[in-house]
């Protein structure tokens, strides 16, 4: 990942407002959305996605449903109620960080 | 272009090699592979599937997919805790909590008429030890004829049941130390509660991690991958 330390802490809140855009969706198709949506900038490793994906499901928030798809199994992953609740938290803690850091790194833009 | 079966099995025996041994886990790492060497192929149609699979193993790091297997059984760990301990503190609820209190006081009362803690309770903890270890020969068994006839293998069943209770089970023994120590001759009444009650609660943990959440797993898991249930 593009300047890994930086967007580590939020990787975790990436995976549920997209889960939470788009109902559910297996591993590949978050790597591809997000560098989709951020224009190749930020790309999600493997190493890092898989084990994101499965301490969320591991703590209750996602829940996975497995199909067969093209002669092989998908596994989907969406947001339980618990995780749409914490979905929203997590976005306002990063949206008041974000805001935080702005004051900071650009003192005058903020007000 | 879409994979072929013969290649999908290659990526399973591929993800074997690089020790994922399990299927749940397989699976996943098998679409994820598939999916990007199908992306490869739209944008470079020239390259073999070899090539293109060796290209996106790279992208996992040096570790390939220890990374993800290890992080995998650690959480799967965590949830299995919380998992045998929710059905533990339901055992605590009416009407299953009378049944509990009522075994512990027959054991006292038991232990009472006999006038003896270490010799009954040390009995008891063998009807335990005995019963469990049967239960969980049997267990473990089937899953491991499933294996052979399936040649899958699956690493929530190995963690449930690596998911370790066993140093607890000093515990009981220390008891029955103790009421000896404490005893002499002596029949000592608050020896005898204090075992009646650890016994009860330890056989209750046993009797949780192998026959309840056991089933439970195995009904979660047949819900989410089909093959599971084919296989059971």
């Amino acid at each position: 990942m593009k300047n890994s330390q930086l967007y580590k802490g939020s990787l975790n809140t990436i995976i549920m407002k997209l889960l939470g855009e788009n109902g559910r969706m297996y591993g590949y198709e978050i790597t591809q959305k997000v560098k989709e949506i951020t224009k190749g900038e930020l790309n999600i490793t493997e190493g890092a996605l898989y084990p994101a994906l499965h301490k969320l499901e591991a703590e209750e928030l996602l829940d996975v449903e497995v199909e067969k798809v093209d002669n092989r199994l998908r596994k989907y992953y969406k947001l339980t109620e618990s995780g749409q609740t914490e979905t929203v938290n997590r976005l306002a803690e990063l949206e008041e960080f974000i805001k935080n850091m702005q004051s900071i790194v650009n003192p005058k833009l903020s007000y | 272009m879409k994979l072929k079966e013969q290649q999908i099995d290659r990526l399973y025996q591929f993800t074997r090699q690089h020790f994922v041994e399990w299927y749940d886990l397989q699976s996943e790492l098998v679409d994820h592979l598939a999916n990007s060497i199908e992306d490869r192929w739209k944008e470079n149609p020239k390259l073999t599937f070899e090539e293109a699979l060796q290209l996106e193993f790279k992208k996992f790091g040096i570790f390939g997919f220890m990374d993800v297997v290890e992080e995998r059984q650690k959480f799967l760990g965590k949830k299995y805790a919380r998992i045998i301990w929710k059905y533990y503190k339901e055992f605590f609820r009416l009407p299953k909590i009378l049944l509990t209190l009522g075994a512990m006081y027959a054991l006292y009362i038991l232990s009472e008429t006999l006038q003896d803690t270490q010799i009954l309770y040390l009995c008891v903890l063998g009807i335990i030890g005995v019963v469990s270890s049967f239960e969980i020969y049997k267990v473990t068994k089937a899953q491991r004829l499933r294996e052979k006839a399936t040649g899958k293998k699956w690493l929530f069943e190995q963690t449930a049941s690596i998911f370790d209770i066993y140093p607890i089970t000093f515990l009981p023994v220390q008891i029955v130390n103790l009421s000896g120590a404490f005893g002499d001759a002596n029949w000592n009444r608050g020896t005898a509660i204090f075992g009646a009650v650890i016994l009860v609660l330890f056989a209750l943990l046993l009797y949780v991690q192998w026959k309840v959440i056991h089933k439970k797993m195995s009904e979660e898991m047949g819900r989410i991958y089909p093959e599971y249930e084919i296989s059971k």
